[in-house]
């Protein structure tokens, strides 16, 4: 099988994926049309036809039509929308039934003229246009498309009218979309440093807060490979170096040997036993959290803050005054 | 932290969304997606309507319903596990929200609907705050 470029190859392989044997791909396949006089049909040149590169994922009685736009930096212009547009209808004009939905991709973006375009024709836009100057990188709009056709893929499962009707497949491409720019911004900012337990996926501060407010810690185990704490609900926070893991289905603890972490308590970092510092927040309830960059604030009930860090547990009283509230 | 757009049932009273996500999760079917992105669920045959602002999403026309408000009928909600979030000073206080979320500043004698991307340093709430950064 030939393909045009590595963005058709790779675009083909993702609705293979989703699809199965339901997907194959035309190259110069030829559309005639009888109206030339339409706007959407410009592009059309010479003789009434045009010579296309599809991708077809035949579902049910829908047929996507995919078209892959690669064009380095430069992003797809309203002509490219247009085309396809002209292409969709033709096929639905002439269609015994089945009805095309159309999907534009061009990982290089979209100039704003073409949304337009898209929504008045239901034509849906990988990547999303969102108003403002925004750039995807191919993986992620590669993950975009088969975010995408796996949805798509399952809403076939349920009455599916409305998707036909503009621009309800257009609203459904980029609400599908649009939340890759909050992971990608998310990753710039944070890199890979909370991740999930169960599945490994890329986390943040505001999940980990949210899923750890209101439990109850239960048990703090320091080894080799990093400290691992333990809460109500099968919960576990664990600092490996810089990285943070945390989720439920509380990960077994590495097999190596448990080590005797530096415990301090009192903000001024007297030491302590770590059977003391256990014997403090053992019990208490999470309240809030900070994260200082190579350390990790647990705020808990009756006041108290846990402070992790890679090498050193600390806790201390919050109330003032300090010298009256030391523990 | 997500984005949650407000949700209404048939009554068009308010409802919790992750109630309506769990109820979603027992039909493994409806969920059409759940990645690292976020979640997102078919609810097209469970009268789900969302708010969706002052005129009618069509013809503008003005609604007699929730203080002017149009809803509309959705068949699929999302969760983004990745909402794009900001930080802003209001009054005394350093809040973290979704850049999304809409806040009425004074404008002059009129009031303005801003989002919370687009508040500036010197804008006045309705409620008197300033905003400072």
């Amino acid at each position: 099988m030939k393909f045009k470029n590595d963005l058709e190859r790779r675009v083909f392989e993702t609705a293979c994926l989703v699809f199965g044997n339901a997907v194959s791909i035309e190259h110069n396949k030829t559309i005639q049309i009888e109206v030339v006089t339409s706007a959407e049909v410009a592009s059309f040149v010479g003789p009434p036809k045009k010579e296309i590169d599809v991708i077809t994922a035949n579902i049910a009685d829908v047929k996507l039509l995919i078209s892959c736009k690669d064009f380095g930096n430069s992003k797809a212009e309203p002509a490219h929308v247009q085309e396809w547009v002209a292409v969709v209808n033709t096929m639905n004009r002439y269609s015994a039934g089945t009805r095309y939905l159309g999907l534009v991709i061009s990982p290089s973006g979209f100039t704003s003229g073409c949304e337009p375009w898209a929504s008045t024709h239901n034509l849906g836009l990988i990547p999303p246009l969102k108003g403002k100057k925004l750039s995807f990188s191919v993986n992620t709009s590669l993950q975009m498309v088969e975010r995408v056709l796996r949805a798509f893929s399952k809403r076939l499962n349920f009455p599916y009218e409305s998707l036909k009707q503009p621009p309800t497949f257009y609203d459904f491409v980029y609400k599908l979309t649009e939340p890759f720019e909050g992971r990608d911004q998310n990753a710039i900012e944070n890199g890979d440093r909370y991740k999930l337990i169960e599945t490994g996926w890329i986390s943040s501060f505001g999940e980990l807060v949210k899923m750890l407010q209101g439990e109850t810690l239960e048990s703090i185990t320091a080894t080799a490979t990093g400290i691992y704490v333990g809460f109500s609900n099968s919960l576990s926070f664990h600092m490996l170096g810089t990285q943070i893991i945390f989720g439920r289905t509380g990960q077994a603890l590495p097999s190596d040997e448990i080590v005797d972490l530096p415990c301090q308590k009192n903000f001024s970092g007297e030491q302590c036993s770590m059977s003391f510092l256990l014997s403090m927040v053992i019990g208490k309830q999470v309240t809030s959290a900070g994260d200082w960059g190579s350390r990790f604030e647990l705020g808990l009930s009756e006041d108290l803050m846990l402070a992790i860090e890679p090498n050193r547990l600390q806790v201390y009283r919050t109330r003032n005054p300090i010298d009256d509230n030391l523990l | 932290m997500s984005d949650k757009p407000l949700l209404l049932n048939s009554r068009l009273e308010p409802i919790n969304i992750d109630e309506l996500i769990e109820t979603c999760r027992a039909s493994p079917e409806r969920i059409l997606a759940d990645d690292e992105i976020g979640l997102v669920a078919y609810v097209g045959d469970l009268d789900i309507f969302v708010v969706t602002g002052l005129g009618h999403p069509v013809d503008g026309t003005p609604s007699p319903l929730l203080d002017g408000r149009w809803v509309q009928k959705v068949n699929e909600v999302s969760i983004v596990r990745f909402g794009k979030q900001i930080r802003r000073q209001i009054g005394s206080v350093v809040k973290t929200m979704d850049a999304d979320s809409i806040f009425v500043v004074t404008d002059g004698s009129s009031l303005r609907k801003v989002k919370a991307g687009d508040l500036k340093p010197g804008m006045t709430l309705k409620t008197g705050e300033k905003v400072y950064l």
